[in-house]
Order: C-alpha cells, then sequence, then structure tokens
C-alpha cells in the first residue's frame, strides 16, 4: 500500500471504503493495473461524513456563575448497518469543574451510508453545543464568558479524579485574550457597531484527548552521514516528515538537511494511522526512540576503537553534535560518525524500536487544551457574516515545528468558519438524496472569507505523556471554533443560531 | 462522456452552419459551464463546434456605444479601461462573478448562457422540467432556498420552473439596456438584453429567445448618465466565489439632487435577471432619500412570491435593493 | 519555537513545483480505468440490471455486480444468510440485492480509457423495488436508541454517564436549557479518493490508495483477495 502524497483527508481515509475494494476486485479479475478515481458526486456517499447531530443541553449555575449541574444529551445518525460512535458527549464530563453532570448518546439509524471521524470528530461536535450553552449561560448570568470559564476552571480532571498531566488553558486564555483586545468587548449584544456593520465578539475553549498508540520507526545512518527514518505513518498535509525529521535531526545532532524520512508505505515499520492527533505522540516518539538507540549503537562502535576515549562511558555523558560524539567534558575527544562507521567497514549502522504507551495513563488524565477568540462583522440588511479577526492559543506539549504547527492551526480555523458558517450537506428526504453534490453547492471558505490569523502555543513539554513532550495539535485547531463564531454572532445580533450553518437567511 | 467531433472554425458563418446542420451540434467557448453539463450527462453533445477562434474579441467605444466581442474573457472586460469609464456597473458585476481562473476562461457569449445552478437540474437522478420537460420541478417542494420569487405563478409552478438565471453580468447588462447582437444563418438580429432570456411559463427547457443555429456575437451598451452613481451589490453564503443569493444592479442619474434616470435589475430571484421598472419609474424626478429608495425597494417586490425555504428572500431583498440604492446615490 | 527556527516543509518543493505524485498520477503500462455506478434509491432492492448495452460499448472490459462479481473474501459473513443486513456489518460491496442508501455501489465499469468507462457507466440500467426510507433525522427521531455496541460494552465510554445528583440542574439559580443541531457535513479534500490496484502475481499487489492508514489497508486488501 502506498501513499506518499495525500491532498487533504481530514478523515475520510481512516477506513477502507468501497471503491478501494472495488478497483481491488478489478484488478484481480483482469489481471491488470486499474484505476478508480471517486467523481466529486461521489465523495459525498463514498467516503463518510460528519453526521448530522442534535444535541440537547441544560445547565445550571450559582448566581456567582459557579457550575452546579450540567445534563448533555447527544444523538447522532448512521446507517442501518453499521454504528459510527463518536466522543460528542464526553468533553462535557471533563472541561469545566461541575459537581452534577448527566450525559447521554444516542444514534439514530438512517437509510443513508455511514459516518465517520471528520476533524475533531464528536469534539467539533459536542463541544458547539457546550461551549454555545456556556455563552448563553454567560449572558443569563451576566458575567462575561470569559470570565464565566475561569470560574469553572478544572484544576483536577472532574471525572477521573486524577490530576492533568499538564493543562495551560488559564495561560491560553490570557494570552488570546490580550491579543484579541477582549477587554474592549461591550456586553451589550449588538451594541459595537462598525461602518454599518453590527460588530460581535466570540470565544469559546477547546479540549482533546490525547491519543498515543504503539508506532515503529526505523533509523538508518549512512557512511556519508546522512540519516534515513522510516515509518508506515502518513501525511495528510500537517507535514509529518517535517516533524519527524527535525525530531530526528535534533536527536542525532545532525543538520535537518541530512536526514530523509520515509513515509506512506505499508513496507514500512508499522505505524498507526493518521488520526486522533496521535501522529506526533505516537509516531515521533517511536523516532525519537530509534534514534536513542541508533546513537547506543554507534558509542558502541566507538568504544571498540583502538584508543577510544567512548570506551566504558554512559550514554549520558556523551554529546552528538554537527554529525560527531564528543565527550563533554573532554576536549578533543569529538569523532564523526562516518569515522566510526568507516573503521568497522560499514555502509550503514540500523536501529528500529517500537514506542508505546505505559502506565502513566492510570495516574494522568491527558489533554490538550486551548481557546480560540473571533470577531465577526454582520451586515443587518443581508445577514451576512464575515469573520473579521481570529486568534486562538493552543496548550499542546512541546511543539515540534513552529510554522507546521501554526498552519495545522490555521488549517483548523478555517475548517471552523466552515463549519460554522457555510458547511451542510443537505438531502432531499423525498428521495434520500443529496442535493449538494458539488463545490458549486458544498461551500467551504475560500481565501476571501479568511481573515488574519494570530495563533498561540504555550509551547511546554508535557513531562508525562512521551519522550519528546508533544501532545498532537490537528485535531484541537477546529475544536470549539464553530461555538466561538456562534458566539461572536449573538454578540453582534443578539440573535442566537443553534443550528448550523449560520448563513444569511438565518439572520436577515 | 460520451464520444463527440470537434470542429474549430475560424468564420462566423461556418461555425453557424456547422451548429445549424447536426441537430447534436454544440457552440464551445470557455467552457466553463458546457464541460460541466457533459461530465454531469445534462448535455451529451455529437459535436462541439468550438468558437475561440473566431475574431469575436473585440472591445471598444464608438459613437456612443461601448461595444464588447462576445468571446471577450469576462477578466478582459473587467478590467478594460472603457468598460471602466464608461459603464463602471458592468466590470462591478464581473468583478464579483465566479472566481479569477474561471474569469480567465469565460467569455461574455458564454457568461449571458449559462445555465441554471439549481441542484434538481445538474442531478439526472432527479425530475427536473428544464432538463425532461414534464418531469416535474423538484425544487417547488424540496431544497429551494436559492430559487425564484419572480416570474413564476405558484399555482403553475410545479409543471414551471423555479431555478434562477445564476450570471452577475447579465444582470448589470439588463440595468444598462445593453443590446445583444445575434448572427444567425439569414443575417444579424439585434435585441434587447432584457429580452434575450425567458420567463419558464410552458417551455422551462427554453433559457432564452435565441434560435438553436444563432451565436451571440456581441454586446454593445449606449452611453448613459450614471457615471460612477452606479452600484452592484452580490449577498453570497461566502465572500466570494458563490453564486448570487440575491444581487441588485442599481444606476441612478442625480441631478440637484433629484434622480433624472434609475436602472435597478435583480439577479437571483427570477429565471431571467430581473428588471424593476415599476420601482424605476417611482424614483424618477424625486429627490434622493433612503424613505425614498425604500418605497421603491417595496413596490419592486409586489408580485413576489416564495417557495419555502426561500422565504427569506422577501425580506432581504428589499432591504438589497435598498442598500444598493444608497451605495449608488452615495449616500451611507 | 518560533516561524524563524522552524524547518521549512521537506516536501514543499516537490509540492510546489507539481513533482510529487498522488495516488491517481502513477503510470503503468495496460493501465485500465474502472468507474462506479451508484444507487438513485435509498432503499429497497434491485430487481434486474440491464448491462449488455454496457458491456459492448467501445473499450469496456468487463462490468461488475453482485450478478457476476466474484464473492469478496473480505466481505463479512452474513448474520442471517439472506435478507438484510443486521447493524453491525459492515458494507459488502457488490453482495446482493439489497440497497441501503442513496449512492451505494451497484456496479463497476472497467474500460481503456475513463471517458468510456463512464459513457458506458451511463448505458446501465438499474432496475429497483423501492421500499418507504428513512433518511430525515428530524422526522424519526423518536426511533433513536442507545446503540447496541454501547449495550453490549463493559465499558464503553458512551454509555449513560452520571456523577453526583442529576437532578441538580433544576434547582440552580441561572438556567439554560437549548437543542443544538449540526447538519451533516463532507471532508471534501481538494484531492477526490483515488485508487490505483497493481495485480503483480499471485501473491503481490500493490495499492496506491489515497488514505490515512497504511496498514489497514493493506491488511484489509490482504483479506479481500484472501
Amino acid at each position: 500500500m502506498v501513499s506518499k502524497y495525500i491532498g487533504g483527508a481530514f478523515g475520510s481515509g481512516i477506513r477502507v471504503w468501497p471503491h478501494t475494494v472495488a478497483a481491488v476486485l478489478a484488478a484481480k479479475h483482469l489481471k491488470r493495473p486499474v484505476k478508480l478515481v471517486l467523481g466529486r458526486e461521489q465523495m459525498f456517499t463514498s467516503v463518510g461524513y460528519r453526521p448530522y447531530t442534535v444535541q440537547k443541553l441544560a445547565i445550571g449555575a450559582d448566581r456567582n456563575g459557579k457550575l452546579v449541574a450540567m445534563v448533555h444529551e447527544g444523538t447522532g445518525q448512521t446507517s442501518q448497518y453499521e454504528e459510527h460512535l463518536e466522543r460528542t458527549i464526553l468533553a462535557t464530563r471533563a472541561l469545566y469543574a461541575c459537581p452534577n453532570v448527566v450525559t447521554k448518546y444516542r444514534l439514530l439509524n438512517l437509510d443513508v451510508n455511514t459516518p465517520t471521524w471528520m476533524r475533531g470528530p464528536g469534539d467539533a461536535t459536542g463541544m458547539f453545543a457546550l461551549e454555545s450553552a456556556l455563552d448563553e449561560l454567560s449572558y443569563a448570568a451576566g458575567i462575561d464568558p470569559l470570565e464565566l470559564r475561569l470560574r469553572n476552571y478544572a484544576e483536577l480532571d472532574p471525572e477521573r479524579n486524577l490530576p492533568w498531566s499538564a493543562k495551560s488553558l488559564r495561560k491560553c486564555y490570557e494570552t488570546a485574550a490580550d491579543a484579541f483586545g477582549w477587554k474592549n468587548r461591550a456586553a451589550q449584544p449588538g451594541s459595537m457597531k462598525n461602518k454599518g456593520m453590527l460588530t460581535g465578539f466570540g470565544m469559546a475553549s477547546s479540549l482533546y484527548g490525547f491519543h498515543r498508540h504503539p508506532s515503529q520507526a526505523k533509523a538508518i545512518l549512512n557512511r556519508d552521514g546522512t540519516l534515513v527514518v522510516q515509518s508506515a505513518t502518513m501525511d495528510i498535509g500537517p507535514g509529518t516528515g517535517t516533524a519527524m525529521t527535525r525530531i530526528a535531526a535534533e536527536r542525532l545532532g545532525i543538520s535537518s538537511s541530512k536526514v530523509r524520512f520515509d513515509l506512506g508505505s505499508s513496507d514500512l515499520p508499522d505505524a498507526p494511522g493518521q488520526n486522533g492527533s496521535s501522529t506526533v505522540p505516537s509516531v515521533g516518539s517511536a523516532v525519537y526512540a530509534a534514534c536513542e538507540s541508533l546513537k547506543t549503537k554507534l558509542l558502541t562502535l566507538a568504544g571498540q576503537m583502538p584508543g577510544s576515549p567512548f570506551q566504558h562511558v554512559g550514554a549520558e555523558q556523551v554529546l552528538f553534535k554537527n554529525g560527531q560524539m564528543l565527550l563533554e567534558k573532554e576536549a578533543g575527544t569529538a569523532i564523526s560518525f562516518s569515522k566510526i562507521l568507516e573503521h568497522h567497514n560499514l555502509q550503514q549502522v540500523e536501529a528500529q524500536e517500537e514506542s508505546r504507551s505505559g502506565a502513566e495513563r492510570d495516574r494522568y488524565s491527558m489533554y490538550s487544551f486551548g481557546c480560540h477568540f473571533v470577531e465577526v462583522q454582520v451586515n443587518p440588511f443581508t445577514g451576512e457574516v464575515r469573520v473579521t479577526r481570529a486568534v486562538t492559543c493552543a496548550d499542546v506539549g512541546k511543539i515540534i515545528n513552529h510554522k507546521t504547527a501554526r498552519s495545522q492551526a490555521i488549517g483548523g480555523l478555517v475548517g471552523g468558519i466552515g463549519m460554522a458558517l457555510m458547511e451542510a450537506s443537505v438531502m432531499d428526504h423525498r428521495f434520500g438524496r443529496y442535493v449538494t453534490s458539488d463545490l458549486a453547492t458544498y461551500h467551504i471558505p475560500v481565501h476571501a472569507d479568511i481573515p488574519q490569523m494570530d495563533v498561540f502555543f504555550i509551547d511546554e513539554a508535557d513531562q508525562y505523556v512521551n519522550a519528546i513532550g508533544a501532545k498532537g495539535l490537528g485535531e484541537i485547531a477546529i475544536v470549539g471554533v464553530a461555538a466561538a463564531v456562534a458566539n461572536a454572532v449573538f454578540h453582534a445580533t443578539g440573535k442566537r443560531i443553534r443550528e448550523l450553518p449560520i448563513t444569511p437567511d438565518k439572520l436577515v | 462522456m460520451k464520444a463527440f467531433q470537434y470542429l474549430r472554425p475560424s468564420k462566423v458563418q461556418d461555425a453557424i452552419r456547422a451548429v445549424g446542420s447536426d441537430p447534436g451540434a454544440r457552440f464551445i467557448a470557455g467552457g466553463t459551464n458546457l464541460i460541466d453539463l457533459m461530465k454531469r450527462g445534462i448535455v451529451s453533445p455529437d459535436k462541439l463546434v468550438d468558437i475561440n477562434h473566431l475574431p469575436l474579441k473585440k472591445i471598444s467605444y464608438q459613437s456612443g456605444r461601448l461595444k464588447i466581442g462576445a468571446l471577450a474573457l469576462n477578466s478582459e472586460v473587467a478590467a478594460h479601461p472603457a468598460v471602466l469609464q464608461k459603464q463602471p456597473l458592468l466590470a462591478q458585476a464581473l468583478h464579483s462573478g465566479a472566481s479569477g481562473q474561471l474569469r480567465n476562461m469565460a467569455t461574455m457569449g458564454g457568461n449571458a448562457l449559462q445555465r441554471t445552478r439549481c441542484p434538481y437540474f445538474y442531478d439526472t437522478a432527479f425530475p427536473c422540467n428544464k432538463r425532461k420537460p414534464g418531469s416535474g420541478c423538484a425544487a417547488v417542494e424540496g431544497i429551494n432556498r436559492m430559487h425564484s420569487i419572480f416570474g413564476v405563478e405558484k399555482a403553475n409552478a410545479t409543471q414551471s420552473c423555479i431555478a434562477v438565471h445564476p450570471s452577475d453580468m447579465s444582470v448589470a447588462l439588463a440595468a444598462l439596456d445593453a443590446e445583444v447582437i445575434i448572427q444567425g444563418q439569414g443575417g444579424e438580429r439585434r435585441i434587447a438584453f432584457t429580452d434575450l432570456h425567458r420567463l419558464p411559463g410552458n417551455q422551462p427547457e427554453l433559457d432564452t429567445t435565441l434560435e438553436r443555429n444563432e451565436l451571440i456575437t456581441g454586446f454593445e451598451i449606449p452611453d448613459n448618465d450614471f457615471g460612477m452613481h452606479a452600484h452592484y451589490l452580490k449577498v453570497r453564503d461566502r465572500a466570494s466565489f458563490a453564486f448570487a443569493i440575491v444581487s441588485v444592479a442599481a444606476a441612478l442619474d442625480v441631478k440637484e439632487g433629484k434622480i433624472n434616470a434609475a436602472r435597478l435589475a435583480m439577479g437571483g430571484v427570477a429565471h431571467k435577471p430581473w428588471r424593476l421598472f415599476e420601482a424605476e419609474r417611482h424614483l424618477l424626478g424625486k429627490p434622493v432619500s433612503e424613505a425614498l429608495f425604500r418605497q421603491a425597494a417595496a413596490l419592486g417586490m409586489r408580485d413576489a412570491v416564495s417557495f419555502g425555504q426561500n422565504d427569506y428572500k422577501l425580506r432581504m431583498a428589499p432591504n438589497a435593493v435598498v442598500q444598493a440604492l444608497l451605495h449608488a446615490a452615495a449616500i451611507e | 519555537m518560533t516561524d524563524k527556527e522552524s524547518l521549512d516543509r521537506v516536501d514543499g518543493p516537490e509540492k510546489v513545483a507539481g513533482t510529487a505524485t498522488y495516488s491517481a498520477e502513477y503510470r503503468f503500462k495496460n493501465l485500465a480505468h474502472a468507474v462506479l455506478v451508484t444507487s438513485t434509491i435509498a432503499k429497497g432492492e434491485i430487481t434486474s440490471m440491464e448491462t449488455r448495452k454496457a458491456e459492448r460499448a467501445p473499450g469496456v472490459l468487463t462490468v461488475l455486480t453482485h450478478l457476476n462479481a466474484p464473492e469478496i473474501p473480505g466481505n463479512p459473513k452474513a448474520v442471517q444468510p439472506a435478507g438484510r443486513a443486521a447493524v453491525g456489518t459492515a458494507f459488502r460491496l457488490f453482495h446482493d440485492r439489497y440497497i441501503y442508501f442513496d449512492g451505494q455501489p451497484v456496479a463497476l465499469v472497467v474500460a481503456e480509457t475513463a471517458e468510456k468507462a463512464k459513457y458506458a457507466a451511463s448505458l446501465i440500467q438499474v432496475t429497483y423495488q423501492t421500499e418507504k426510507h428513512a433518511t430525515d433525522f428530524e422526522a424519526n427521531s423518536r426511533h433513536a436508541a442507545l446503540p447496541v455496541n454501547i449495550q453490549r460494552s463493559q465499558n464503553s465510554p458512551f454509555k449513560d454517564y452520571e456523577r453526583g445528583n442529576p437532578g441538580a440542574v433544576v434547582q440552580a439559580e441561572v438556567k439554560i436549557e437549548a437543542t443544538y443541531t449540526i447538519p451533516t457535513q463532507h471532508h471534501q479534500p481538494l484531492e477526490p479518493h483515488a485508487t490505483i490496484a497493481v495485480w503483480e502475481g499471485d501473491d503481490k499487489l500493490t495499492v496506491y490508495d489515497k488514505n490515512q492508514v497504511s496498514n489497514l489497508h493493506r491488511e484489509t486488501s490482504r483479506r479481500h483477495l484472501n
């Protein structure tokens, strides 16, 4: 199985869908190579979707805004032949300190194809409801929406009653609110105006569970000093190869230009699928382990060289830097990796490792956290909503590569704006058939819909999740965005839209 | 896609003859709509007559008329100095249509002749009177959020068609009293742009009044005194690259605070670009004011109907008319 | 870390220069092109399939349907030998006459070119006996139920959950209660899903496929080939 480059997937590639089976069947039948490309209209019924979901929320608080109870019931649609489950109601148990919580999850079997995971599966859905409801509560209680969240900050995981492995959500709120200028918000909905447009500020929290799966990676150091790292992981767009190159280069102390990372083929060492924000935590950990193992081998080989200063030296005393290893406390000990391989007449040295999580999962509750702040302008005459600013801050542990991480955060915001304002697959139920069957009728944001976006990361290693301290970012980037937009629309107009997407017809 | 023959004539009469002599033949210019229709099996021509090599690309201004060849590209026209100077409303409308890539391919003639974007028309599994006469209009009791509020009788709608003409350019040309130059086998004829598209009536399969073997060769727009008092307002589901929910082309000639001439046309509301003649007349001779614009908008809405999901257009459309007029009059 | 200290995307140059090879872009001699024909009803049974015109169309290599496709080893075994699949049965391609959703694959046309395959696909006529379908969430919401999967599971996180006093919300000083709806939304990546399956002999198949899980796809293909 080869899949070296992927032009986006967002969850649509997590299962093996019938069209792939059909192509394989035809190739077997004809004994010829067979190509099958889905038409855009077939993309609506062939590769899953985010399921239609209805959620009821009841939230009670005391007059100071301290949460008393939350009841969250979510029902999603699925097919008649499979039950697709997603995390819709789970965040409600963990996000806020609240003593009394009830959640219920139901499915409705319909004559439709089976849904699947779509970016932020379940959580993006559930947090639209929860964070809209918190916003409604803030107006009912007369408390600033951000202040309401701070008053209910969960210092421990209220569901499992465990400490968080790390949580800097408070710092996320402060960072994003400052950058956004949240303090300039007028409390009264509909009271901020700009050249005839209604301005609205909205915010929402986000969280996403930490996922780490068993992963393997192999690191091969060549005599010319180049490193090849391999794992059967994928890159649907976040820049997997870039992050892994960075981890390997840092571990081995070589320039990233000397590293090649191979992915996207099932012939490579086993890796989990690219989903659930698990790639960097899982595969990154395996790359880390394989590189560490390779360093141990190199040290042993160096130690076997005549007169080597590396004999009987512990790995912790050795520095790996600029393609060389050296003893920190002894000058003149540096020896290049190439020399070591040359001496032993080796073309390459390799190490393969498997990495998986351990007992830390039982001692700590592990989540990524974050928040989004959004400004919208609503045209009071036409009902058109434009997002004019967005600021996001995420606490996802250590950032492996800022530039690609930032792109991922921006991508999540863009997806969230689409979810909030335009994306809807519409079916004519008399026929049971979608009328949205192309990109002219299924709208996703275009450049003109996307404003200045500022992305911040706390960038602190989570010391309990794995050796690299990274928690994964892809999913949380979209979680909560739709609520932040809907909350901003309410602030601008005084109209609470509880049914996405927020199209002009609902506001005019 | 069905196999087809492909011709590339260099003379207008050759192209017209090639289509006239073969009922399965179609003209193709930019192809930005026809290729989609062929891929979805909506039309399956036996022969494509590529007209891109015909000498119909010229844009010029002569003796009080802006002349635009049918094959001039949307992007060229929108940026042409004569258009920007004489008919800025047309440039605005062109710029608000489609995307940069499409405007670089789409021609003026093709833009006017694009088919509706009604989803029922684009999917052969649904009934659609426009695609398959007599099969019914699925939109009347279906998904009709984007559909017509003008030019269709409610009682007769399921036998007719409530799809809308999708072009922005057409709305501006309708407002600007443009003329269409049409070449047939027998010679040339000219019609008002407002007579190019038709209402669906009992023949919703016909979008226009063109005969099968006729070819639009150009458009002419006579001078007017609107100057910069013209505005194209487009309401849409996203900021760009989306068809109008409702659009308004408004042009005013204001002299000493009084309206000397007015043009109002709407898009996204009918089977053709919809001129608001009565509203235009109401504005004549009166001083510019928001209240006046509201009256005009209300007059313009008198015959509007709606079909459920597009009820909101009855609120949105008059608001859009008022806003477009305010912009055109430069009153904020 | 900042953007400045970051590594540029390692595959950026290939992607920007157009030299990155996506799943549908691998070239092979003798490559055949397949097009799926999908159902136009949401529920019912196929009563007949007229495929002769398609089979005779220029360049067509084969037409596969539930009537002539070999049973796929990887299809889940039927819980009931006949009749509709029970909940929990992954979709079985070309397995039987039943239609479970609109857009369900009912035939595969393979031809020498994609255009020929697509044209031939348009010649296939499927006759259905339709049954009343339920696709409208709002109209059917009363049938929502606790999923069987959850009922059977010992420790599913999706089981009904309570902490504290479940009735506490009623007495709260400030209360809100609301219903939120999100519609069906589709991923719609720019690159459509595509597969090239290359038969390389009885014990080797290479599949170039747009997906996110290489090993699952390897194992599934193996199962489907037996």
